[in-house]
């Protein structure tokens, strides 16, 4: 339930940051173009500021950006650590 | 394919678990092409490719060329009502696809166009039964059909934004790729114990050189997983990983590697050349490459699609000594040349700018089924009239070293992360959005990695509720992701005027620049790694 709640405000950082409507929370955000390399620093930036989290971009993996609900993961994980 | 009788047992292709040797790789476009002549495909017909990049897609590729066609790369990333258009220009026969590669409407095609649908299983089908499969394609021969095509036969169209909004079919034939490919192995020493990166999407003219380079010289091909662009510490570990001998991208990428410093002192030490094209490639981020890998060649090349893949070529004689040295575009490619020329098509002096014109062996026959466009852009030589010359809209002067260095644009088309932009493509398209009073699209330079942002600058009608969030939406259903804007400003009343009346994107574009304009996007600097 809560990480429901989580994709929720994932998809809607993409709204208020990126402007760009997520299909669905399950929409591959690579395959479709939605993040490029330009657009994926802007995101980082806004996650970290807006979950207060610390993401350094060595430690990071692909399949955990590829889409929302996998975003809300990632940060359910990165809050648990 | 000669290659397939030298070392059948080859590595010829290969992306994550799945690999080709040159063997596999001959008889699968073999089968291909076999598959494309039973449903009727005939020389001179267009193959889509609606694929993602993959082994079997580059068998796929080869098998159309092998049946005498003439491939169509279409982008998986693209809308469907943008890939409709370029599907209903080219006209194609056959479109190969497979599930999860491109959202194209299979219902809204002309009933004539038959699907081959390379997907290992049936997967997800798509609503509209295919022709074949790739099971079916396995089944066929595997030998090699008779070949019919001649070197003035087409290899590919290639479709490029067009200003007017409908993208534009640069037609290519096999001399000219085959003409680019012998001076580039010939010039960079391509041999069989190269493995060369296959970065650039294959609707990317600069794929035919990773493709046809790499099995020209018996080499191996390995194709970079398009998500790693995002991760630059992912695409260095790629590199090392792939013992690559060759790496071959936009300059975009190359500039986000050095602005995150993912490459150290003395790395990857199988890396024998690094080349770059597409746009203007920043010489602080060169630099760093340069110092990070002392003894590696550093080629810039240059070109458009219009002239095939490139058309000159610069190898830096040492690094740049400072961040504000200009780097050229250099000297002709064999059988090209480069003129910078007048409005009368006459040569300026040197150091004077001009218009940069190329001719030669590279050049495109013109754009698929447009006589005007073609007229526009290709001009008949004064110098010798069974001639031509190609206008690419690039103003450039030649230098005292004879060295010739571009200079920007003479019209508004942009460079961003490597793709070819034309604002006006981006403006009609919001101009047919009903929720503005106007609009206009400027690019904003910027010295950072990201080179180009496009902004848009607008005015809603008067009683309408208009959000950069709905425009972009709206407008992504007909442009590819890259071409979106990334800063959006709504402006009252009317945007700026210049004298004549019209919309002054000057004035805009620089107000935008020295941060006058208060955007409701901003595009941040990125952390620290």
């Amino acid at each position: 339930m809560e990480n429901h709640a989580l994709t929720r405000r994932v998809a809607s950082l993409f709204a208020d940051r990126l402007h760009t409507d997520v299909p669905a929370a399950d929409t591959d955000l690579f395959e479709t173009g939605i993040l490029d390399s330009l657009r994926f620093v802007e995101l980082l930036a806004a996650l970290e500021e807006a979950f207060s989290v610390r993401i350094a971009v060595q430690d990071l993996e692909i399949d955990d950006f590829r889409s929302v609900s996998r975003i809300a993961d990632f940060l359910t994980m990165k809050r648990a650590t | 394919m000669r290659q397939a009788e030298v070392r059948p047992e080859g590595t010829a292709v290969v992306m994550g678990g799945e690999r080709l040797s040159y063997g596999q790789l001959d008889a699968l476009s073999n089968q291909v092409a076999h598959a494309l002549r039973a449903v009727g495909c005939r020389r001179g017909d267009r193959v889509g490719l609606l694929l993602r990049k993959s082994p079997t897609t580059v068998a796929s590729l080869l098998g159309v060329l092998k049946a005498d066609a003439c491939y169509v790369p279409l982008d998986t990333a693209s809308p469907s009502r943008r890939l409709a258009k370029i599907v209903a220009a080219a006209a194609p026969r056959v479109i190969l696809t497979a599930s999860g590669a491109g959202s194209l409407e299979y219902g809204a095609l002309d009933r004539s166009v038959r699907i081959g649908w390379m997907d290992a299983n049936r997967g997800a089908t798509p609503l509209v039964t295919p022709a074949f499969t790739l099971a079916d394609v396995r089944h066929m021969r595997t030998d090699a059909p008779a070949f019919a095509n001649g070197p003035a036969d087409l290899a590919h169209l290639l479709f490029t934004s067009g200003s007017t909004g409908e993208p534009k079919g640069v037609m290519i034939t096999h001399a000219s790729v085959v003409r680019f490919v012998e001076w580039a192995r010939a010039y960079f020493g391509l041999a069989a114990s190269d493995r060369l990166s296959g970065h650039s999407p294959l609707h990317f003219d600069l794929s035919t050189f990773d493709l046809f380079g790499t099995f020209s010289a018996g080499a191996q091909l390995h194709l970079v997983p398009p998500e790693l662009n995002v991760l630059p510490h992912k695409l260095v570990q790629f590199m090392r990983e792939s013992e690559l001998t060759q790496w071959f991208s936009v300059p975009s990428v190359l500039a986000l590697m050095a602005q995150l410093d993912v490459v150290r002192p003395g790395d990857l030490p199988t890396v024998r050349r690094v080349l770059w094209c597409g746009e203007v490639f920043p010489t602080p981020a060169l630099r760093y490459w340069m110092q990070r890998l002392p003894r590696v060649p550093f080629t810039n090349l240059y070109g458009p699609t219009e002239a095939t893949i490139a058309s000159s070529y610069y190898t830096l004689p040492q690094c740049p000594g400072d961040d504000r040295d200009a780097i050229p575009i250099g000297r002709p490619c064999a059988g090209e040349a480069l003129l910078v020329l007048d409005d009368a098509l006459r040569a300026v002096a040197p150091g004077e700018v001009g218009d940069l014109y190329i001719r030669g062996v590279g050049l495109s026959r013109g754009y698929w089924r447009d006589p005007e466009k073609t007229a526009a852009a290709f001009r008949p030589n004064p110098e010798d009239p069974g001639d031509r010359l190609y206008r690419t809209g690039d103003l450039a002067r030649v230098g005292e070293d004879g060295l010739v260095y571009f200079l920007g644009r003479a019209d508004s088309q942009v460079k961003s992360r490597g793709y070819r932009i034309e604002l006006g493509e981006i403006e009609v398209a919001l101009q047919s959005l009903p929720g503005l009073a106007e609009s206009a699209v400027i690019a904003r330079s910027t010295d950072g990695f990201e080179g180009t942002v496009i902004c848009c600058a607008y005015v809603p009608r008067p009683g309408v509720e208009v959000t950069p969030l709905m425009l972009r939406k709206d407008v992504g259903a007909l442009l590819p992701a890259y071409m979106l804007p990334s800063e959006w400003k709504a402006f009252t009343g009317r945007l700026p005027r210049n004298a004549n009346g019209k919309i002054d994107r000057r004035r805009i574009r620089d107000e935008w620049s020295r941060g006058d304009v208060a955007t409701d996007a901003r595009v941040r600097e990125p952390r620290e790694a």
